[in-house]
């Protein structure tokens, strides 16, 4: 029964090492995703000048499933049209702070609502603001995801040794 | 469409009227919504067409903007040409016209704000509306046709009639129809949503002077289509392709013949006998009322 126990404490404390893996895992891919989202809109609005709704639709062909969820939510948003609703676009997203939802929520909401050179302008201007939490998010994923996982097992064992 | 252009509390006001029959809604903000059909105004209530003003809807700037934004799905970016010449066409060839303060840019124009009205035009498909007129377009093959009327007369319902009814009558003219406003055919993502037969290429959002040049070098036409021919730029695009051996089908706004003949620029084209048919419409009996078909001589051949 105790070895048990202490089995069932082991893997939830592993657990909790490989949420936290994941958490920067999602981040990174979430940040890479919408840096590419940008280059992708940047190409398509000045060159075939494509509709937000296609360019949503092909790009969520290729994303990592974070960024997915956010542009069905946002494409959601735009047929509804509902400005209520728009903080609810980001409102899910678990792993971004406050500060990113709202620098989000500020490109997204005006997303598509310029002419072409006002909208490239301000496509790159936003890309090179989310480029710098995109490579801090990178920096933080090769650094702290796995000190956290190998953290967290030495945790567990740790446990282990002492109760068993 | 029109399903997704309006907000909820409007396409229920609009759902209680003959939907099917509407021509135009204007919105002018601020001011009562107005809805035309058959060539007649009416006010739009919550309960549908009305004639009492007290009754009616109010568009508001939200209402404008609402509508603005659904006609340009969220990406303005993709219609700033045509906002720059006044209007948007959408889906189902629903065009519309837009008013609001001109923005400049170097001495051209950039764009359009804080827009003040839309007047959405409804298109429709009048399969057959060309018929009475159809066998005079022809003399040993087809006649350089214009099609005069005013705006909202039908002349862009009747050129798409025509365009159709020369495939359906297996005439095997390869047409090119040059769509510059999308309303003749309104391609969508490429494909014609209106009905223009089985030898049509279409040329659609290009100028009839890129259209006409191009298009005669690559797709070798038989017939070319065109709308609303206007300026300078277009009557000498006009002349050129006549002056190519290829057959005409275009239209120009004018009341008549006689205001055909006051128009500037037009002289040449009327001189050189470029069309040798003149098919005068009218509102008088509602829009596609056909006044008669005339020949290069100005005389009539259908009354």
């Amino acid at each position: 029964m105790k070895i048990m126990l202490l089995l069932i404490t082991f893997v939830c404390i592993v657990l909790i090492g490989i949420m936290i893996n994941n958490y920067y895992k999602k981040r990174k891919n979430f940040f890479c995703d919408m840096c590419a989202f940008f280059d992708c809109l940047k190409v398509s609005i000045s060159y075939s000048q494509n509709k937000l709704n296609e360019i949503i639709c092909d790009f969520k062909k290729t994303c990592g499933k974070e960024f997915f969820e956010f542009l069905v939510k946002y494409e959601k948003h735009l047929e509804s049209n509902n400005e209520k609703e728009e903080s609810k676009i980001c409102s899910d997203l678990k792993i971004l702070s406050e500060k990113e939802k709202q620098d989000i929520l500020k490109f997204f909401s005006k997303l598509g609502s310029l002419g072409v050179d006002e909208e490239v302008e301000k496509i790159v201007l936003n890309k090179n603001l989310f480029l710098k939490t995109k490579e801090r998010c990178e920096e933080q994923e090769r650094k702290l995801s796995p000190l956290y996982i190998k953290l967290f097992v030495v945790l567990a064992l740790g446990v282990l040794i002492i109760f068993l | 469409m029109i399903d997704k252009l309006f907000p909820k509390f409007f396409l229920d006001a609009l759902n209680k009227c003959p939907v099917a029959k509407i021509n135009e809604i204007r919105l002018r903000i601020n001011k009562k919504v107005v809805i035309s059909i058959g060539g007649k105004s009416y006010f739009l209530g919550v309960t549908g067409l009305t004639g009492n003003i007290e009754k009616s809807m109010v568009a508001d700037k939200n209402l404008i903007l609402d509508v603005f934004k659904n006609a340009c799905e969220n990406s303005v970016y993709a219609f700033s040409n045509q906002i720059r010449n006044g209007f948007i066409t959408v889906k189902g060839g629903i065009r519309i016209g837009i008013c609001g303060e001109a923005v400049w840019e170097k001495n051209s124009l950039k764009t359009l704000k804080n827009i003040s009205s839309l007047v959405v035009r409804i298109p429709r498909e009048v399969k057959g509306c060309s018929l009475t007129i159809f066998n005079s377009l022809f003399l040993q093959g087809f006649q350089n046709t214009l099609i005069i009327s005013p705006p909202g007369a039908g002349k862009t319902t009747l050129i798409r009639d025509i365009v159709f009814q020369l495939s359906d009558k297996n005439y095997c003219y390869n047409v090119l129809l040059v769509d510059e406003r999308f309303e003749i055919a309104n391609s969508f993502e490429g494909v014609a949503t209106l009905d223009v037969g089985n030898f049509c290429d279409i040329l659609s959002g290009v100028s009839k002077n890129y259209a006409f040049e191009n298009g005669i070098r690559s797709l070798k036409p038989d017939i070319i289509v065109c709308d609303e021919i206007s300026n300078e730029k277009d009557f000498n695009s006009i002349l050129t392709a006549s002056s190519c051996g290829v057959n005409l089908l275009a239209s120009v706004h004018a009341k008549n013949l006689n205001s055909l003949k006051m128009k500037k620029d037009f002289e040449e084209i009327l001189e050189k006998k470029v069309f040798s048919r003149f098919v005068v419409l009218s509102s008088r009996e509602g829009p596609g009322t056909i006044e008669g078909v005339f020949d290069e001589n100005m005389r009539y051949i259908v009354q």
